[in-house]
């Protein structure tokens, strides 16, 4: 669906791309993966005509980007990195101009930007003007954006940069359920991100591809295909020591040896969402028994 | 098309892009009648002259104060739409260019939708600020030839409409809108005050004398026929308009 053939750029003296090859197969997610500087941006916007290659040649669905460019940024939804809208505009507003764009009829633009601002959660602000949201709200606004007119390739620039716990969890959900269509290509520095969500990887450092596959055969090729174990339970902490011993021995009465054992204090994450989860609850307790009650008040208390 | 001039309506209006037009517009050709009339009040309440010194100034003619319009048009009106047109496509591409040009847009539509809501503004706001002008120097100076007046003004909106393509044409040429404001104004300059030197009668210097002998309803007095300013103005306008389309269609590749 996404192929680049021995892509090559420079900016000035500066070599950003060598030779860089790699497919994207049709209706999967893959990760884009590198440092800082390591040329994910520059490919992106190579691929929906931002960017032209000094060499090489790229083809999305079988067109040329170059000598197809109009019809391949039709195919093509892109998120990027930093997402800046018209401040003017609403949300509603700025989504029937990007539906109109790609080609829905005037007529069913309004609905079309309803149907993606509920997707991405923005509905409660649809008329809120594009200027006064939050970098988050901005980031599912420009999902939506790239999302309209149903495209069959999405490419995501670090879409979950400016997101919230839970509004990254929302996003991987969505982007679980979009692979079943589409073809999705998302750069990411967040490991443990991509590995939720992708069946494959394109590791780029430094303007070369150093890997690229699904990321079972990469794996296995590297001999990570042992399975690590993780369990996770809540103990008092004088129990420690006991438990330790206790399942080393059952362990290595199965035959298996236990190479390490850490025992990790509840951090952040898990607070924050015990915090949440609990407010949640609460607040449908309230509505349940007609109690006002703020979210942040519930944190608070 | 439609869906573009939905949008530049819009920016427009939220962005108040039309209040600085039409104020400097109308206050300017509400102004010059006024002030003609009351100078000699003027220069005698302000200048420091001896008593009993008697200020003689005959009360211009019509055509003198229509087109004195014309000529305040000219300076500040120019200023105003360079003002309002520096941002309009250099700016944008600052702000969304990204998301902008990763779309399927059509340049052309971009491009005259922009224009032609742009000469909306600015054509109405000189129209309505030249018929209070001829209203006021009706009542204050003698009678205005009303259908001559529309003459003069419709071929002053053709003068704006070129002096907005030179100023689009800045604003899609270079990424800053201040910068767009610079070029713009050099280039209308250069074409205000040298090319009347060099090539007077033609183009739009021929179309501001046009303006000129529409008013003093003296009749052209140029070597070529009437229709050649106009006709050189409308293709200048058209050439510089279409310019900005490959131009723009190129750059958004290297944005």
């Amino acid at each position: 669906m996404i192929e680049c053939k021995t892509i090559s750029k420079k900016f000035g003296a500066f070599k950003a791309l060598s030779n860089v090859s790699f497919r994207v197969p049709s209706k999967t997610c893959y990760g884009f993966l590198g440092q800082n500087g390591a040329g994910k941006t520059t490919i992106l916007r190579m691929l929906v005509g931002l960017l032209r290659p000094d060499e090489g040649e790229i083809l999305v669905a079988g067109h040329s980007l170059r000598t197809e460019c109009e019809q391949v940024k039709g195919l093509c939804g892109y998120l990027p990195q930093r997402p800046e809208f018209y401040p003017w505009l609403s949300g509603q507003e700025f989504l029937r101009l990007s539906a109109e764009l790609v080609g829905v009829p005037a007529r069913q633009a309004k609905n079309a930007a309803d149907k993606y601002l509920s997707i991405v959660g923005l509905t409660d602000f649809t008329r809120r003007r594009v200027g006064k949201y939050s970098g988050g709200m901005q980031q599912r606004l420009g999902l939506a954006a790239a999302l309209i007119g149903d495209p069959p390739v999405l490419l995501l620039d670090e879409p979950v940069s400016a997101l919230d716990p839970q509004g990254r969890d929302e996003m991987f959900t969505l982007l679980k359920k979009l692979k079943q269509e589409k073809t999705i290509f998302l750069s990411s520095h967040i490991l443990h991100d991509i590995e939720q969500v992708c069946d494959g990887v394109v590791i780029i450092h430094k303007g070369k591809i150093r890997a690229h596959g699904s990321l079972a055969e990469l794996l296995k090729q590297s001999g990570e295909s042992s399975v690590g174990a993780q369990v996770q339970f809540e103990v008092d902490s004088h129990l420690m020591n006991r438990l330790q011993a206790e399942f080393s021995r059952a362990m290595q009465g199965i035959g298996i040896p236990v190479s390490k054992v850490t025992w990790q204090e509840q951090g952040l994450e898990h607070y924050y969402y015990k915090v949440v989860n609990q407010t949640e609850e609460a607040q449908s307790q309230n509505s349940v028994t007609g109690q006002g009650g703020s979210a942040d008040g519930n944190m608070a208390r | 098309m439609a869906t573009w001039l939905a949008k530049e309506a819009k920016e427009m209006v939220r962005l108040r892009r039309w209040v600085p037009l039409v104020a400097v517009y109308l206050f300017l050709g509400m102004l010059q009648p006024i002030t003609m009339k009351l100078m000699p009040v003027i220069l005698d309440s302000a200048s420091n002259l001896p008593k009993g010194t008697v200020i003689h100034i005959p009360t211009p003619a019509v055509d003198q104060v229509l087109y004195g319009i014309i000529g305040q048009y000219n300076q500040l009106g120019i200023l105003a739409l360079i003002l309002v047109g520096m941002g309009m496509i250099a700016g944008e591409r600052k702000l969304v260019g990204e998301w902008l040009w990763s779309k399927p847009v059509n340049v052309s539509h971009y491009v005259l939708a922009k224009y032609s809501v742009f000469l909306l503004v600015a054509g109405s706001s000189s129209l309505i600020g030249l018929g209070l002008g001829a209203y006021y120097t009706a009542q204050l100076i003698g009678p205005v030839n009303w259908t001559v007046l529309w003459q003069g003004a419709l071929l002053y909106v053709l003068y704006q409409a070129f002096l907005i393509s030179v100023i689009l044409l800045a604003s899609a040429l270079v990424t800053s809108p201040s910068l767009a404001g610079g070029v713009a104004l050099i280039i209308i300059l250069l074409v205000n005050v040298l090319l009347p030197m060099v090539w007077q009668g033609h183009f739009v210097a021929g179309l501001l004398e046009l303006i000129q002998t529409t008013f003093s309803q003296t009749g052209w007095s140029g070597y070529m026929a009437v229709w050649e300013p106009i006709v050189t103005t409308l293709m200048g306008t058209a050439l510089l308009i279409g310019l900005q389309i490959p131009l723009l269609a190129w750059r958004r590749m290297s944005h």
